[in-house]
């Protein structure tokens, strides 16, 4: 079990748990799809606290490390 | 125009390309106006059908669901609309590209009971990057009617009206239930290959090559915003002035109005328009710029690459625009603020963009500046900015401590596949712009204008026509309150400075004018209103052509120097005007001329920012910022004077140092607990 921060680029895994910390996340992640079961790819990690891009079913997504921290991957 | 016709919704998730959808169903048919109580856009546009029916199309805002609200308000106005109002047909649009996901919003509508039409678009993209879209599987899958369309080039649309016409005919069709992930495998296909926006990402979002591409387009959005718009703005001052204020003057003389009612229409009202009138261009030009960038997809990389840095701030990288706008005019910044889609983040942007000083400030610091401190110009300008950005980035990092603290953000936004920008979509999406701000934001800054020219125009002795003059009530005015600012170093006598300070609001290179003729020596005798001749418009119509041939052969100058800080300096070669022997001797000292600078950069937005900041944020939110920034630039004014004084009276000066921080910190805990009061309500109800 990984967060999503810490896969690198390249990387793929099937999204497992959201913590409940930011509900707005939380929320936000429901309704664009990013639910337990999703296959999340990894396009560009950066360096730090800025943001990282993913892949989500074709679309493409920008998220701050800090968020991906709450997002529980399974690296297939 | 409505409920004269049949009405039709078109619905969607973001980027879908839905309004390209509706600006070619459309065409020029088009009315923008606000949602009811909140500032989402409402589009509405009349729809020919091949059978000569008219029928209105409405344009509901871009959502991922109708229950969930993560986007604020737009859910809600789309939810509310399809309740209360009876759509006769619901067009739900889809990217073919992104099918799987897009069909997650379909339950929702199919809830609503109304009759759907599904618009497969951008099946070319689809095509192109190898993905198979079964359009005749998901018309059976759902039971719905679908059509596929290419909204860009038009292709499918004439199709898309003859079923549109069809259905408003008989909708004979009952939606089959069905499992949304287990439809989406059936319709969509997707391929493994990497997508043309990966591709393009590797380029623009590369670790190197990014940033100078960033600085690159920023570099070319501000010179072609602000430096080309602003070519067009002595034109349009020129003309409207010669047109609205000189016609009125001599259209009211005329029939013989009396002097006073003169100066409201032409001073007040016609002033009025001539000043909405000056921003037509810039405001066009930049909008021009952010839809074609919008449109593009490259806002959102954009925003990625700056993301770091403004994260330091606590904004989102999307506010990086708005707040590099300002430093050419607070306007457009303001409104290039709805870009951004979290509330807390859009105030805070509205708040702190008017501290960015803006091109119209540059002209009173190289006027005080060069008087004072022709030497020093260019690090007393340099010191003015930077002041502003810091002040901008305490103001920022506060809100988000006191006022913002209890609301989560989420930082995850969709980038949208890069398309190349269509010129319907950016002229469309421009002109309503440029139609908001003139219609809504304009009457607002035309109230404003109207009193303070007459105040300008209306003499102590009841007569009119006193502008830049000592006798105007705003003069007077200015004699009384000249004493609030000996704390800041402006001088017992400098009443003009203060006289500055008002006219200032209207736009901040007004202060040029005002304090140029005050300090001037009175040599022209009055003639107030007597010879009120016919404006010769031919004549004003061919300076302003010519104004904009010689501003265009400047341009080339602000490629290279896009704030035109060149100017500084420039002018201490020229002969010194007549009034820099007053205003050198009405200021105490240098410093104070530099104090008097520094509060002019804060004191306050010019009324366009606020007529705007007023329409995008509410008045309550406009209130707090000014209270605020009027505060802070007389502490911040004044305890720099003070501080020059610590040696010459060390206990005065720091007695008004520590007194008056004291007053700050209390008022300051004073605001923000009437803010924090109840604080969501009341923004709730200031249309956000």
């Amino acid at each position: 079990m990984k967060r999503l921060n810490e896969l690198i680029a390249g990387q793929q895994g099937t999204v497992s748990q959201l913590e409940t910390v930011n509900e707005l996340l939380v929320r936000q992640c429901k309704t664009l799809g990013l639910i337990p079961g999703a296959v999340i790819e990894v396009l560009r990690q950066s360096r730090g606290a800025g943001p990282m891009q993913i892949k989500c079913e074709g679309t493409l997504y920008a998220i701050r490390s800090s968020d991906a921290a709450l997002i529980c991957i399974k690296v297939a | 125009m409505r409920d004269t016709t049949a009405q039709i919704a078109i619905i969607g998730s973001p980027n879908c390309g839905k309004t390209t959808l509706f600006n070619r169903l459309t065409g020029t048919h088009q009315k923008t106006g606000n949602w009811p109580g909140v500032t989402v856009e409402r589009k509405d546009g009349r729809l020919n059908l091949p059978s000569g029916q008219k029928v209105t199309a409405v344009d509901l805002p871009g959502v991922y669901s109708l229950h969930d609200d993560i986007q604020g308000v737009e859910a809600r106005v789309a939810h509310r609309y399809l309740n209360e109002h009876n759509p006769e047909l619901v067009l739900v649009v889809l990217d073919a590209t992104r099918l799987g996901r897009q069909l997650s919003l379909l339950p929702d509508i199919i809830a609503t009971g109304k009759p759907i039409l599904l618009v497969v678009n951008m099946l070319d993209s689809a095509k192109a990057e190898g993905i198979d879209v079964d359009t005749a599987a998901l018309a059976q899958g759902t039971g719905l009617p679908v059509v596929g369309v290419v909204s860009s080039t038009g292709e499918g649309i004439l199709a898309l009206k003859i079923k549109i016409q069809a259905l408003l005919e008989a909708y004979p069709l009952v939606a089959a239930h069905f499992d949304v992930a287990e439809l989406a495998r059936r319709v969509y296909r997707p391929t493994g290959q990497v997508s043309r926006t990966q591709k393009i990402d590797r380029w623009l979002l590369h670790p190197f090559y990014a940033l100078p591409f960033f600085l690159l387009v920023m570099y070319m959005l501000f010179t072609l915003a602000v430096n080309l718009g602003a070519v067009f703005i002595d034109f349009f001052d020129i003309v409207l002035g010669s047109i609205f204020v000189e016609g009125t003057r001599w259209l009211a003389a005329s029939i013989g109005l009396p002097a006073g009612l003169q100066a409201v229409l032409a001073d007040g009202l016609g002033g009025g328009i001539q000043l909405v009138g000056t921003f037509i261009p810039v405001i066009g030009c930049l909008y021009l710029c952010m839809s074609a960038l919008e449109d593009s997809g490259y806002l959102s990389r954009a925003a990625f690459v700056i993301d770091r840095m403004m994260a330091k701030i606590g904004l989102p990288g999307q506010a990086f625009i708005p707040l590099i706008i300002g430093f050419g005019c607070n306007v457009p910044a303001v409104m290039a603020a709805r870009a951004l889609g979290q509330e807390s983040a859009r105030l805070t942007t509205i708040f702190i963009a008017p501290f960015m000083s803006c091109g119209a400030r540059l002209s009173v610091y190289v006027f005080v500046g060069t008087a004072f401190f022709p030497a020093q110009a260019q690090n007393a300008i340099f010191a003015l900015y930077l002041l502003g950005i810091l002040v901008a980035i305490g103001s920022a990092w506060l809100l988000r401590r006191k006022l913002f603290k209890d609301m989560a953000a989420a930082t995850i936004t969709e980038m949208p596949a890069y398309h190349r920008p269509l010129l319907r979509n950016v002229f469309t999406q421009t002109w309503h712009r440029l139609h908001s701000f003139i219609w809504r934001a304009g009457k607002r800054i035309l109230v404003v204008v109207l009193v303070l020219n007459v105040f300008a125009s209306w003499g102590t002795d009841g007569s009119w026509g006193n502008q830049d003059s000592e006798n105007s009530l705003l003069s007077a005015t200015g004699k009384v309150m000249t004493p609030m600012f000996i704390p800041l170093g402006v001088g017992e006598s400098n009443w003009p400075a203060t006289v500055g300070l008002f006219t200032g609001l209207f736009a901040k290179e007004v202060v040029v004018g005002t304090l140029d003729t005050l300090y001037a020596p009175v040599i022209v005798e009055q003639a107030t209103g007597n010879a009120v001749t016919a404006p010769d418009i031919g004549a004003d119509m061919k300076a302003g052509l010519f104004s904009i041939v010689t501003n265009l052969a400047g341009l080339s100058g602000a490629l290279l120097d896009p704030l035109g800080l060149g100017a500084v300096g420039q002018d201490s070669e020229h002969d010194a005007p007549a009034s820099y022997a007053a205003m050198l001797s009405l200021f105490p000292s240098a410093w104070g001329a530099f104090c008097y600078l520094v509060f002019i950069l804060l004191y306050a937005p010019c009324v366009a920012t606020i007529g705007v900041m007023q329409k995008e944020a509410g008045h309550v939110w406009l209130g707090f910022s000014v209270v605020w920034s009027l505060l802070l630039s007389y502490w911040l004014a004044s305890n720099l004077w003070h501080a020059s004084l610590l040696l010459s009276s060390p206990l005065m000066a720091l007695g008004w140092i520590v007194s008056s921080s004291a007053v700050l910190l209390i008022a300051y805990q004073l605001i923000m607990l009437y803010m924090q009061r109840d604080f969501k309500n009341r923004i709730a109800a200031v249309n956000i």
